[in-house]
């Protein structure tokens, strides 16, 4: 018995190790491309939009047009998706997840591998997963209040917008990529791009106003590469 | 003078006489022989020349499968297939095989030996009680024999368990022998399925060697009467070259080897060896001479023939070979009611499979539409198109409504006016139109009165408005405006607007109060117009009044042309002049209402021979029928003569819509075709050919999807096509407008359109057709949903409905499972939320749609209709509450249409 449990001990001990070698191992081999996504010009005001409906669960929190937030400080811009174009890698296995939350898509870009999507309901109203692909058939699924998670399979790599007919004001975008090497900017505009293999490549920015951008950019092993994009209307 | 010596016959020498003879004959033999097998069998070089691709093609297959053969895995998988056998077989050998067989062998002989005592024993006992019946009818005691017949019916019990099981191991015996057999057979079957390409192409190849060459005849029986209207055999000898016309995988062979376009769907439906070829092509089914074939023996006319005849220099035969679109005209032989000969046909997109509908005879169906939307049938009489509507609108109450300086230019150049007007050129003067239009407005009745008054001073502004919203542009274009992005439905078929661009409206309009009059009551004014009522308002018509009369300078007309137009000579001039032109043909004129068609009967045009047609002074014009109709349709003037004014007018044709109405002239002929030979003409088919002719002529398809075209005016919608016009019949979807509403509410809905979605500001218009109109575009609709045999429905009354499942329904349809109430109106509790978001009321449903569609409907809606707002509730297996009717989906689904039926007034 007490033998048994020495034997699992350090069988733990040894995989720990392993593990604790063998991750920082692997990242070693690629870089990283970080940068920020700023918008030239003056930067829009959040546009506010009052619920229609189902007041009682969408007036909780105020609703904002995301179609183009920009930090009125650092211009940078939320929501872009910054992809690396032509790499090849393989996804970490999870799935990405998708919440509608206060009657808004949460996230607003959703970036997600190939396959399986969660779509998470916790306003507990009727909502419609509606999306407006091409290369994917479109989906047009109800979640009703009852129905706290459901799937969506989306197979192809694509980008969509997906909208909810209940609710005419919420919009989102999902960004399907076969490789992982994909980010969002966040609030203030920032991305970061982590275990790029060594290369030269383009990288491409897209948001959802203002159209896409591109630029070369070298990655080094270990190294990070910065980037900084600039779009306009 | 020497007397001549008489030598008598026996005498004389007939040697000279003989070799003569006899080598005339030798030499005829010979070039019998000659002429037969070289001179007359031109097609043996094409058979040559097939074999050899054929060939070629199976040899390259072969090829491909023994590569494939060679593959190192094919090869490892035969290769233990080998060892698998081999075993198998030594197995065979084996002592187990021995011991098996032994065992069989051992087992007949046990089994023979107790069957064979139990057949003893049988007959022992029909003979004892043969002795004990025998002993019992002559009254003798019969106990002896009665102990011998217990005693053999007890042995035969005895012994029959152990036949039985005697029986059952010999077949456990043989079953293990053959297993061994079995198990060698199956390996054989496997490693054959391995090979069976390559053999099965080896021996096709074997059969093309060995084939011969040889002459392919179809026979047609009972297709055609000779000129004593006796049944005469049809033979076709067309194969005989045209060697891969039935074969798929030729599509890129060069001529004349090429499998024949939409093989599948014409040949199918058409198999060679019934039909033959000549009964769609025409021409010499039975010559193998090319010349003879195609040329009709043009002594100059080389190989490559009849270029300079366009393709078609067949001259000398009176029904030359139809050459490519020319072919379709032959359709209307047999498929006299169609309109479109529409078939679905699979289409490969990257991996997926589209079906699509594919016309098998686009260039006749344009013809056919072209014919009867340019009014052909007012000046020509022709089978088939009798007793049609006059195309053009009524004169009768036209002073009313024209400027009088606007309709002289009009009469004289139509597309001057409106470049896609349906109004041909009938090159008048300005003296004679003017002398028309002098007649037509002396002739004009007062229009009778239209209810609603005219408000002056409503805005164009909202009129515009009013314009974009209603649906005027369904039909109407405005190009000065708005900019036609893509053809119309009408436009593709026809090459002309179904209604008039009003781009310039206000320039012909003499009065606004008759555009109001109009606008709100089309029909009033002009019994016979195909513009429905848009039921406007008087506020609505007023506006968009004021919008129209803002497009186009209006035209005033000189007060001296207004008393030159009311002369007695003008007015006298005019009606010779439209008596002489056929006006009448297309517009309903009072003074012409009994007047008869002016143009020659052309029902059989399509045979009309050379002789038959003249070509006056156009020397420039070959002497073929393609050419005359090919000038004539271009120029109707061109074969005038000093004799003899031709008076068709210029409907301004391109070079294909020519060719197009060749097609169609082509298959105006009086040729019989024998029942059995014809289409059937069903209910179902009827039904559909009637309800595509409403369609195209009121216009569906300007709002309405319909059989997957159309639609037009959804072009305005972009990004809210939810506001637009629903589809009515989707080929990509299963969306059928006659399978998902009730045959009778359609019929009622049609006559009297209401609002099902009050919402939209586009509107279905009041068409005022009749009940029989009606009804056959209920049928039609019925019928594209193969729901013919039985147009209508049950619909349970609201109590003969399950009270549980309603009960079950409502509290799924409520907000704390499905919250149907979200979109759907129901009664008066409307949804929240702006209205372009609601869906259809509940309380329409019990009335509106067939049950059984509701289950499809909300089984999946976007399989039903792609892109519907509906979002699909019962996708995964999940999807329902668990804790209603066990959370089965199937029940759900019933439950909400028991629910949806029991609501409403009954």
């Amino acid at each position: 018995m007490r033998k048994s449990l020495t034997v699992f001990v350090l069988a733990i001990f040894v995989l720990g190790v392993w593990a604790f070698v063998s991750v920082p191992a692997a990242s070693a081999v690629g870089g990283t491309i970080a940068g920020v996504v700023k918008f030239s010009g003056t930067a829009p005001t959040p546009k506010k939009i009052p619920p229609t409906k189902d007041k009682k669960v969408c007036g909780k929190a105020p609703i904002f047009d995301e179609s183009l937030v920009v930090d009125k400080g650092t211009k940078g811009i939320q929501w872009a998706v910054v992809s690396v174009q032509g790499a090849q890698g393989k996804w970490d296995g999870k799935g990405a997840t998708l919440d509608q939350k206060g009657c808004m898509f949460r996230p607003h870009v959703l970036v997600a591998p190939p396959g399986k999507i969660t779509i998470l309901n916790s306003d507990k109203i009727l909502h419609n997963f509606h999306s407006e692909s091409k290369k994917n058939t479109p989906i047009n699924k109800a979640q009703p209040g009852f129905r706290k998670k459901m799937t969506v399979d989306i197979k192809k790599a694509e980008r969509f917008k997906i909208k909810c007919d209940a609710h005419p004001w919420m919009a989102g975008w999902i960004v399907v990529t076969d490789h992982p090497y994909v980010g969002v900017t966040d609030a203030k505009g920032n991305f970061k791009i982590e275990n790029v293999p060594p290369g030269t490549y383009t990288l491409e920015v897209w948001q959802e106003t203002l159209g896409t951008a591109t630029q070369k950019v070298t990655v080094k092993a270990g190294g990070t590469a910065k980037v900084t994009f600039t779009l306009k209307k | 003078m020497p007397r001549r010596e008489f030598v008598p016959d026996e005498k004389r020498s007939l040697r000279m006489v003989f070799f003569v003879s006899s080598m005339i004959l030798l030499g005829t033999t010979v070039w019998a022989l000659w002429d037969e097998s070289v001179s007359r069998r031109p097609w043996v070089e094409y058979q040559v020349e097939f074999k050899q691709l054929e060939y070629e093609k199976v040899q390259k297959g072969l090829e491909q499968a023994r590569a494939r053969l060679q593959e190192p895995s094919v090869q490892a998988k035969l290769a233990k297939l080998r060892e698998e056998l081999r075993w198998a077989e030594e197995t065979k050998k084996g002592p187990d095989y021995r011991a098996a067989a032994s065992e069989v062998a051992q087992q007949k002989t046990a089994y023979r030996d107790i069957n064979q005592e139990l057949r003893f024993t049988r007959s022992e006992l029909d003979e004892a009680f043969y002795w004990f019946d025998k002993a019992r009818h002559e009254g003798g005691g019969s106990s002896a024999e009665e102990a011998e017949v217990r005693r053999l019916q007890e042995r035969e019990r005895e012994l029959e368990p152990k036949v039985d099981a005697a029986k059952q191991s010999l077949g456990e015996a043989k079953s293990r022998v053959k297993k061994f057999d079995s198990l060698i057979r199956e390996i054989q079957d496997k490693s054959k399925e391995i090979t069976r390409d390559v053999v099965l192409l080896e021996r096709q190849l074997e059969a093309i060697r060995v084939r011969p060459l040889e002459l392919v005849q179809v026979v047609v029986e009972g297709l055609d009467r000779n000129e004593f209207d006796v049944p005469i055999l049809r033979v076709d000898r067309c194969e005989t070259c045209h060697l891969g016309i039935d074969r798929p995988g030729f599509e890129d062979a060069p001529p004349p080897f090429q499998t024949h376009p939409n093989r599948k769907a014409l040949l199918g439906e058409h198999p060679v060896d019934r039909f033959g070829c000549s009964v769609c092509h025409d021409g010499q089914g039975t010559a193998l001479d090319y010349e003879d074939l195609v040329e009709g023996r043009i002594p100059d006319a080389p190989h490559g023939f009849g270029r300079e005849y366009g393709g078609n220099p067949q001259i000398l035969w009176d029904f030359p070979l139809l050459r490519g679109k020319l072919a379709q005209a032959s359709c209307r032989k047999c498929h006299l009611e169609r309109t479109e000969f529409l078939t679905a046909q699979e289409k490969k997109e990257g991996q997926e499979t589209k079906v699509e509908w594919v016309d098998l005879a686009p260039t006749l169906t344009k013809g056919l539409a072209m014919f009867e939307s340019l009014g052909c049938h007012g000046c020509h009489p022709a089978e088939g198109f009798r007793g049609l509507a006059k195309v053009g609108p009524e004169l009768t109450r036209v002073a009313n409504k024209v400027e009088p300086a606007w309709m002289i230019q009009w009469i004289q150049n139509p597309r001057s006016y409106l470049p896609h007007t349906r109004m041909p050129n009938f090159g008048l003067s300005k003296e004679h139109a003017t002398a028309i239009a002098a007649y037509l407005l002396d002739k004009s009745e007062s229009d009778p009165p239209v209810p609603g008054r005219l408000n002056s001073y409503a805005s164009p502004e909202k009129g515009q408005e009013i314009f974009e919203r209603v649906g005027c542009q369904g039909c109407h274009t405005m190009r000065a405006v708005y900019e036609e992005k893509k053809p119309r439905t009408f436009f593709k078929l026809t090459g002309r607007d179904i209604a008039p661009d009003l781009s310039n409206v206000a320039k012909k309009i003499k009065d606004p109060q008759w555009l109001f009059r109009w606008l709100k009551n089309p029909k009033a004014i002009r019994p016979s117009t195909r513009m429905p009522n848009l039921r406007l308002t008087d506020e609505e018509a007023s506006a968009l009044t004021a919008f129209l009369m803002t497009r186009g300078e209006r035209q005033a007309t000189s007060s001296a042309l207004l008393a030159e137009l009311k002369k007695k000579e003008q007015i006298e001039e005019g009606h010779r002049l439209i008596q002489l032109r056929g006006c009448f043909g297309c517009h309903k004129i009072r003074g012409f209402e009994v007047a008869k068609q002016i143009a020659p009967d052309i029902s059989n045009f399509g045979h009309k021979r050379l002789l038959q047609l003249s070509f006056g002074d156009a020397v420039e014009v070959h002497h073929t029928w393609e050419d005359w109709t090919f000038s004539k349709l271009k120029n109707p003037q061109i074969y005038t003569t000093e004799r003899e004014q031709l008076l068709m007018p210029n409907f301004g044709f391109s070079g294909d819509e020519v060719k197009t109405f060749q097609v169609l002239l082509k298959s105006f002929t009086d040729a019989h075709v024998p029942e059995r030979y014809s289409e059937e003409v069903t209910a179902e088919r009827l039904a559909l050919a009637k309800g595509r002719r409403l369609v195209r002529d009121y216009n569906c398809v300007g709002c309405h999807i319909i059989e997957g075209k159309g639609g037009d005016i959804r072009a305005r919608y972009e990004g809210r096509l939810n506001e637009a016009p629903p589809p009515l019949v989707l080929i990509d979807g299963t969306l059928s407008e006659g399978g998902k509403v009730q045959a009778k509410w359609l019929f009622e809905f049609l006559h009297r359109p209401h609002p099902i979605r009050p919402w939209l500001e586009v509107r279905m218009p009041t068409f005022g057709l009749t009940d029989a109109q009606w009804g056959r575009l209920t049928n039609y609709f019925t019928s594209l949903a193969g729901l013919n045999k039985v147009p209508f429905e049950f619909v349970p009354p609201a109590d003969e409905l399950n009270p549980r499942m309603i009960e079950a329904g409502r509290i799924l349809a409520s907000n704390e499972y499905f919250a149907c109430g979200s979109c759907h109106v129901q009664g008066i509790k409307k949804p929240e939320g702006p209205p372009e978001g609601w869906a259809p009321d509940f309380a329409l449903a019990h009335r509106r749609l067939r049950p059984d569609w509701i289950v499809t409907w909300l089984r999946d809606p976007q399989k039903v209709q792609p892109g519907t707002q509906m979002p699909s509730f019962f996708l995964d297996e999940d999807s329902g509450p668990d804790e209603i009717l066990e959370g089965d989906e199937q029940k759900q689904i019933l439950a909400l249409r028991e629910y949806l039926l029991s609501l409403g007034k009954r």
